[in-house]
């Protein structure tokens, strides 16, 4: 098999996309670890164009993982199976919930 | 070909590498947006005020020290099996072998110790 | 009016006189819209080149026989409908991933071997002697399972996943949907038997969920789902031993 056999159809080259996020979010971790050890924002600049970078990333990680999470997780409520798109609604509402609530916390912990 | 020499029973290690992925990944899905768009972009160029990590006080919590541990490090294994499976793709099979999972899932702890040592260390714990 | 032709272009392959595959190019004759990739492959032969080698049989989509890589993709050439390619040339290949016989012919000895190796059949600890009559089995318990018995052995899911691509041990998208089927099936006990080979190091977990394998899957099985359900319960059988099991 060609070693390039990922640019052969679109979905074989955005699944390359979506394994390759972790690239970038590993990075900023580390940064953001960085900077705790060092107990100040070391590069601001710098680290806020690395930031605009990652997040696309990091959102498109999100939308792939948490809509495929519809796919693995089945349950069953009642003796019927839920359904996946329901699955994959409460995955965004579990996200939509931690994002309000940890934005919450970091604008009003910093007073 | 028809007889093939097949493994045969359940790869434990496996199982637990996929495990880890698998809770990173929502870990990495749910909570690394916000912190980006707050602590690395709007925080940074001063549209909003944010925690910053010269925060004493806060970084002296302990329940924020786990919750940065967990942020932090469990992510680390999702990484590590991704990027592993990553080099597979792109043609390097020597990734699948035991020492290659070595390196990478030894990395994802090492990132661990680190994270739990620079948490320790960098501000004294405190319940102010 | 001057009758329609289409161009296919199909691989030609003898080992015992190639070196290597070649394309040959054929006019066939587009006479009906309804006509698909498979006529004009039995036209070819029929009245063309009656050499040209490659399997097939019902022509209606279930017996799994026909498929190729069409332009490319994995498909059932009785399935690929001309009237989408036309008036481009239309390229069928033998389908990617496995050795080549002839032509469009594969040898299919790996994915038999897989098949064979996850015991798609009823397994039970004690056969029910036969006065006690059939296995009864509620529709809902044939929902359980009904979707991963659609499979119809065609292998184009093979054809499609890049991890078979890089690593012929790997077990492959239709064994794993075929195994889960039985394991679902409330009449079958054999999830033990089945559990070392699905997953060892070669099985569910080489598996990134690229997906390609239900894209192309013709039947709606949905392979790749297969495969992400069996990785979660097999780690919640380890996690919760005594908790929600198949």
């Amino acid at each position: 098999m060609p070693s390039t056999w990922w640019t052969r159809t679109r979905h074989y080259f955005l699944y390359m996309v979506r394994e390759f996020t972790s690239l970038p979010l590993a990075i900023w971790l580390l940064w953001l670890l960085f900077d705790i050890s060092r107990r100040s924002l070391v590069a601001p600049g710098a680290f806020a164009v690395f930031s605009v970078i990652a997040l696309p990333f990091a959102l498109y990680h999100s939308w792939t993982f948490l809509t495929l999470a519809g796919t693995i997780i089945h349950i069953k409520l009642l003796d019927r199976p839920v359904s996946s798109r329901l699955i994959v609604m409460s995955q965004f509402g579990l996200w939509i919930g931690a994002s309000v609530l940890i934005a919450f916390l970091l604008t009003w912990l910093s007073k | 070909m028809a007889e093939q020499v097949r493994p045969g029973r359940t790869a434990l290690a496996h199982l637990l590498w996929w495990f880890l992925f698998a809770q990173g990944g929502v870990l990495a899905a749910v909570l690394l947006p916000v912190h980006i768009l707050f602590q690395g972009i709007l925080g940074p160029l001063g549209v909003v005020k944010v925690v910053t990590p010269d925060n004493t006080a806060i970084l002296g919590n302990p329940i924020v020290k786990l919750y940065l541990l967990v942020l932090i490090a469990v992510p680390f294994f999702h990484f590590a099996h991704r990027l592993r499976y990553l080099l597979v793709d792109f043609g390097v099979p020597a990734a699948r072998s035991v020492p290659a999972q070595v390196v990478f899932y030894g990395g994802a702890i090492l990132v661990t110790l680190v994270t739990i040592y620079v948490l320790l260390t960098t501000a004294p714990i405190s319940f102010g | 009016m001057p009758d329609k032709t289409i161009t296919i272009r199909a691989t030609r392959f003898d080992p015992d006189k190639d070196q290597e595959p070649r394309l040959q190019s054929y006019e066939v004759p587009f006479f009906d819209e309804s006509m698909v990739v498979l006529d004009a492959l039995n036209h070819i032969k029929a009245h063309i080149d009656g050499s040209l080698s490659y399997r097939w049989s019902c022509r209606m989509g279930i017996c799994g026989s026909c498929g190729m890589m069409v332009n490319g993709t994995p498909k059932l050439t009785c399935n690929a409908f001309l009237r989408d390619f036309w008036p481009r040339p239309v390229t069928v290949q033998p389908l990617n991933n496995f050795p080549v016989i002839r032509d469009l012919v594969i040898d299919m000895d790996d994915f038999m071997h897989k098949l064979k190796l996850i015991k798609p059949w009823i397994i039970r600890k004690q056969e029910l002697p036969l006065g006690a009559g059939e296995h009864r089995q509620t529709n809902d318990q044939i929902d359980d399972f009904r979707q991963f018995s659609e499979c119809i052995n065609c292998m184009l899911c093979y054809s499609a996943c890049p991890v078979y691509g890089l690593n012929n041990e790997f077990l492959g998208p239709a064994a794993i949907a075929l195994a889960r089927r039985y394991n679902l099936d409330s009449r079958d006990q054999g999830l033990k038997e089945r559990l070392p080979h699905i997953a060892d190091s070669e099985g569910i977990w080489e598996c990134s969920f690229v997906g390609e394998c239900s894209v192309v899957c013709p039947k709606g099985v949905d392979p790749a789902k297969a495969i992400q359900q069996t990785k979660l319960d097999t780690t919640m059988r380890f996690v919760l031993p005594y908790g929600n099991r198949e």
